[in-house]
């Protein structure tokens, strides 16, 4: 084995201990002298927070608390390792179930215990190489220069490497992020023509529902999912779908399946409890939802709306104590986290109003009511709604109506927040009201982007600078208003030169671009010229 | 920490009586982890400074080479019976066939070590080929397990592209396989008279395991004969 390891810095993560200190020596046996051990999921997080380790082996099963899943999405979602970062699963089952269900990460290879010395060295052997190969065009796309990543991409295709499919699985995938569909489906097409590979069956469905042809979409991703029975992300997909196309039994189904393959995936069983609730099958939401709340504590994707959720099921179902219980438990658990009881009391409310205790209700409401002030109408969209939903439900329409305006203001633009808002009229008979409700909040920020955005068409970048700070200090959850500030401060730095407070406001607002809205391509692009500036000094 | 069996079983079923292949799968799988820790033991025991006692050496040796057999026909076994239920998440994706052979040949390095067989394996170092990679591992390990058994002190392993898919072939010099296993239907059940040998359940595996990689209307497939180049058994496998 010529496997330098010398200067890698090593994370082996196992509760067993005989395990761990047999992992650690034969890391060691191959030269590797930076070699930490960690017992479980959080004791893993603080060491990963403090060390940017190169090579990290991680057991799936780690007894209670987080599971080897937990901790790689956990990592990732809060940027802990460099790009360079190799994260090793190491799984007891040949056939995990569990394992193969990640819906946003994958570690970088999975392997399978029991395996001897030279399995494990030539395993590392062989990620470091393919790290290697990639490095130049992570690196870019690290950097958020996508472009720049493509055309490394093709750099290394046209050299005809050994790995091709890889460089082209790797293409297909930044051009679907990148909303080229064009080119990731010439990709699909070109491998598809030599042979079946079930991910560049996937790419292409992407492909086709990206390019609104759904209906072929789905019979892609039937085919797919009929010769690949597994193919868990494959469902997820078919789910999709199925559900803009009108089918929100058939997505249920397709998701149920997903979810039997691969129980351990919290945002799946969110996606199944909510399809359920809406359809009406309150025995199959309410599994859903108590698995995703149980899922809750060790995941770094927990969210209290779960077991609000949960409430409301159990609560439609005729089960009043038990939902009350679920409400209770959130407002215990929102002891450090004021969203998660503002949603509790809400909740309490509604329960209690259904138990004819209409006292109690209105004084839990106002409880809530109480919590969203404090929290300088911050809280998410959804608890916020609930919030409005528990105040309405008890009479407090005033109350209610401003909420809901607070709430559309931030978000005039997202269909989703916009279709809640009016269900909540709804339900109480007041569609019409509603509807006046919404479309004034909505109007307030339209007119007030055509006003900013005017300012920048007549030149006058620095009123359009304090024009659009305010407004985004006013609106830290609207994404075209936070997008526009960002933009004319980055424009007016990149015209008059950059200065502290400008670079601060800016970068102020990227980065709740990057919390609200991760994925968006012209964030990357604003971030990338952002980081120019930055540089240029 | 060892895993839980996939699904919880109900002992006593609505007929009353136990759901005896679910009752099964369930015991293989305790025993599966078992083995497991029992060759993971082993394992640690290899990187300690090794004994200069040649007996107890090759007393260790034996044991592993026993313990990954059981381990192989456990790993068969559970596979089988997730093929039964349609349960077994087969994930196609293309690897690197020397690097799964490769890995296939490391586990049983420490067996080598000790013993007077020598493996040759003959494969492009990029030669790719599209199939899942337990599964695949899981029949060269068999087939490399069973030809240890019987070699005289030789292996071969061959891979090479074919018809847009790949042939992997185990080859010993040994005395080859038995006539009522070349004749025999290794794609049926009760094709192989389990009673006859261990290797049944190694074969029979493999051939649902072959039959799990499709591509373009073509299936997988294992064959056995004998003589090929070392003249003693020859197991080959294709991947469409």
């Amino acid at each position: 084995m010529r496997l330098d390891l010398n200067d890698k810095k090593f994370l082996v993560i196992d509760d067993f201990p005989q395990m761990r200190a047999s992992l650690k020596k034969m890391i060691q046996s191959f030269g590797a002298a930076d070699v930490d051990d960690s017992p479980n999921g959080e004791d893993a997080m603080n060491k990963i927070r403090k060390k940017k380790y190169d090579v990290i082996l991680c057991d799936y099963h780690l007894g209670d608390g987080k599971d080897g899943q937990q901790i790689l999405e956990e990592a990732k979602h809060h940027h802990l390792f460099k790009y360079s970062t190799i994260f090793m699963m190491i799984t007891a089952e040949t056939t995990s179930d569990m394992v193969m269900g990640a819906v946003e990460y994958h570690p970088d290879d999975y392997l399978a215990k029991p395996f001897t010395r030279e399995v494990l060295g030539r395993r590392l052997e062989k990620l470091i190489r393919r790290k290697r190969d990639f490095d130049d065009i992570e690196a870019a796309v690290y950097k958020h220069q996508y472009d720049l990543a493509l055309a490394r991409c093709d750099a290394h295709i046209a050299t005809g490497p050994r790995n091709l499919l890889e460089f082209l699985k790797f293409k297909s995938g930044l051009c679907l992020q990148l909303g080229r569909c064009e080119e990731a489906s010439a990709v699909c097409e070109q491998i598809l023509g030599m042979r079946d590979i079930p991910w560049a069956m996937l790419d292409m469905a992407k492909v086709q529902y990206a390019s609104g042809h759904i209906l072929r979409a789905r019979d892609m991703l039937n085919d797919l999912v009929e010769s690949n029975n597994a193919y868990v992300a494959a469902y997820d997909w078919l789910a999709k779908c199925q559900e803009s196309l009108g089918d929100p039994h058939g997505a249920q189904a397709s998701l149920a399946l997903a979810v039997e393959l691969s129980p351990r995936s919290i945002l799946r069983q969110r996606a199944l409890g909510t399809l359920a609730y809406k359809n009406g099958d309150l025995a199959c939401a309410e599994q859903a939802f108590s698995r995703a709340v149980r899922l809750g504590p060790c995941s770094i994707y927990r969210d209290p709306a779960d077991q609000a959720n949960l409430a409301k099921v159990l609560l439609d179902r005729g089960a009043g104590s038990r939902a009350l219980k679920v409400a209770n438990e959130l407002i215990k658990s929102g002891k450090g986290d004021a969203d998660a009881a503002m949603l509790g009391h809400a909740m309490q409310g509604i329960i209690y109003l259904s138990m004819a205790r209409d006292d109690d209700a209105r004084h839990c409401v106002a409880a809530g009511i109480a919590l969203y002030d404090k929290s300088g109408a911050k809280a998410p969209a959804e608890t916020s709604l609930e919030v409005a939903s528990a105040c309405l439900a008890v009479n407090q329409w005033e109350q209610g109506e401003r909420i809901i305006k607070d709430v559309i203001r931030n978000h005039h633009d997202d269909a989703h927040v916009l279709e809640l808002a009016a269900g909540i009229f709804t339900k109480r008979g007041r569609a019409e009201q509603g509807h006046a409700v919404i479309a004034s909040a909505r109007d307030e920020i339209i007119t007030l982007r055509t006003e900013g955005t005017s300012l920048v068409e007549q030149d006058k970048l620095a009123e359009a600078v304090d024009f659009f700070d305010q407004a985004a200090d006013r609106l830290p959850d609207n994404k075209l208003i936070n997008l526009n500030a960002s933009q004319v401060m980055i424009m007016y730095m990149e015209r008059h030169g950059r200065n502290d407070k400008l670079l601060y406001r800016a970068r102020r607002y990227l980065d709740r671009l990057q919390r609200l809205d991760p994925g968006n391509t012209e964030n990357q692009s604003l971030l990338y010229r952002y980081k120019s500036l930055t540089a240029a000094c | 920490m060892l895993t839980p069996p996939g699904k919880s079983i109900d002992l006593a079923a609505d007929s009353g009586r136990p759901d005896f292949p679910a009752l099964l799968a369930s015991a293989v799988h305790d025993l599966k982890n078992s083995v497991g820790s029992l060759l993971n033991t082993l394992n640690g025991t290899d990187s300690d400074a090794r004994s200069e006692d040649t007996d107890t050496n090759e007393m260790v040796a034996r044991l592993r080479h026993e313990a990954m057999h059981i381990n192989n026909n456990l790993v068969a076994l559970l596979a089988v019976y997730k093929f039964d239920q349609g349960r077994y998440p087969v994930h196609i994706d293309h690897h690197c066939v020397n690097d799964m052979l490769m890995e296939c040949v490391l586990q049983y390095t420490p067996v080598l070590e000790s013993g007077r067989i020598t493996v040759e394996t003959l494969c492009p170092e990029d030669l790719y080929g599209c199939f899942d990679r337990t599964l695949t591992a899981g029949i060269i390990n068999n087939a490399l397990n069973n030809a240890l058994r019987h070699t005289r002190d030789r292996l071969v392993i061959r891979a090479e592209a074919c018809r847009g898919g790949v042939n992997i072939a185990v080859e010993d010099n040994g005395p080859g396989y038995p006539a009522y296993l070349l004749n025999c239907d290794v794609h049926a059940a009760n094709g192989i008279d389990f009673s006859a040998g261990t290797t049944g359940l190694g074969l029979y595996f493999a051939s649902l395991a072959a039959g799990q990689h499709k591509n373009k209307q073509r299936c997988g497939y294992i064959q056995l004969h004998n003589g090929g180049r070392l003249g003693g058994g020859c197991f080959s496998l294709h991947l469409p």
